[in-house]
């Protein structure tokens, strides 16, 4: 269950963060730079747009649906394609995590993984003094960390 | 439902929070009070505000970290957001958890007071005068929870009414709910 790709955009919608991950097999192409933006602020309209669709009363009974955190409610969660999948997460604060994914990749395992990368952004993001909010995140230290989550889930 | 928060706060702060050395914690903010005060002339004022705002800078990094840990999404209402800020962000940060008191009539200002400030273990304000009357010694946390609290976007206004260091008798922070900012509340979360 490979991860091929990482998104990460802040609460406007702006990209702080892609990653693509080398896997055998991998399905999606490199990009250029400015389209990794466009797919990124397109998959925060969506996301933004399928949320105005629903009104709040409307995600409470649906919140059934195990999610371990309990952001995202009502926003776009998940694309599937037959080649990959495209799962969508955003915290209290707004921060979106997006993770491009092989088909087979499973809701509870993904959950895990963002809890993963959250801590990493919490631990080697915010906590670096010499980072500003905001701005693209370039800090070696999270590069590594999130290369060995990605790495120990793509073997 | 308050016990529920307090197991939660205690649960997290036994597995989740790397501990340090809290004489080197209270000597570090010492330090860095006292610098402060040499910087800008013993104007406290000026030092009140410059701590104010490394605690708002600290508090829109920290609240992440705290919304990860916690694994927690949006209070309800401002009851239990008061309840969520003592016993499970000050316990896990700071394992103290102050006491929620002085409701306002509208629910929307309320006191935490302090029976025990981790960053005042061994001080005494220095007898110039004014600094009894001016200084907010800790005035980091109003800036802190200010910087937490808006990033969740609830807009408070956070002041220090009481500090045992001024010879109150309690330390008394006050947390005042301005507005919210529903305009920045992110889509997908409401």
């Amino acid at each position: 269950m490979p991860i091929f790709s990482i998104y990460i955009t802040s609460k406007s919608g702006s990209l702080l963060y892609q990653k693509d991950f080398k896997v055998l097999n991998n399905p999606i192409t490199k990009q250029n730079s400015n389209d990794y933006l466009v797919i990124a602020s397109t998959l925060h309209g969506v996301h933004a747009i399928s949320a105005k669709l629903t009104p709040a009363a409307s995600a409470k009974n649906y919140l059934s649906s195990k999610l371990p955190t309990n952001s995202n409610k009502t926003g776009l969660r998940m694309i599937t394609t037959s080649q990959f999948k495209i799962y969508m997460n955003q915290t209290v604060t707004g921060l979106e995590i997006i993770l491009f994914t092989s088909p087979d990749m499973g809701q509870t395992k993904i959950s895990g993984i963002y809890d993963k990368i959250y801590q990493l952004y919490c631990d080697y993001v915010l906590k670096n003094p010499f980072y500003q909010l905001e701005m693209p995140i370039r800090c070696k230290l999270f590069d590594d960390k999130l290369l060995s989550v990605v790495t120990t889930t793509n073997v | 439902m308050s016990k529920q928060i307090k197991q939660l706060g205690d649960d997290i702060w036994k597995t989740k929070v790397e501990k340090v050395n809290s004489e080197l914690f209270t000597l570090t903010y010492g330090s860095i009070v006292s610098q402060l005060c040499k910087d800008l002339n013993f104007n406290y004022e000026a030092v009140n505000n410059q701590l104010f705002k490394m605690g708002y800078n600290i508090g829109i990094r920290l609240i992440d970290e705290f919304l990860q840990k916690t694994q927690l999404s949006r209070c309800t209402n401002f009851r239990e957001t008061a309840e969520i800020v003592s016993k499970i962000g000050f316990k896990i940060f700071l394992n103290i958890t102050p006491i929620i008191t002085n409701w306002s009539a509208d629910s929307k200002t309320f006191s935490l007071i302090l029976n025990d400030n981790p960053l005042a273990d061994f001080v005494e304000l220095p007898d110039d005068g004014k600094a009894l009357k001016e200084l907010w010694y800790s005035n980091i946390l109003c800036g802190v929870l200010k910087g937490a609290l808006e990033m969740v976007q609830l807009d408070c206004e956070v002041v220090f009414l009481n500090d045992v260091l001024r010879g109150d008798e309690s330390t008394e922070i006050r947390v005042k709910l301005i507005q919210i900012l529903k305009d920045e509340v992110p889509a997908g979360d409401e």
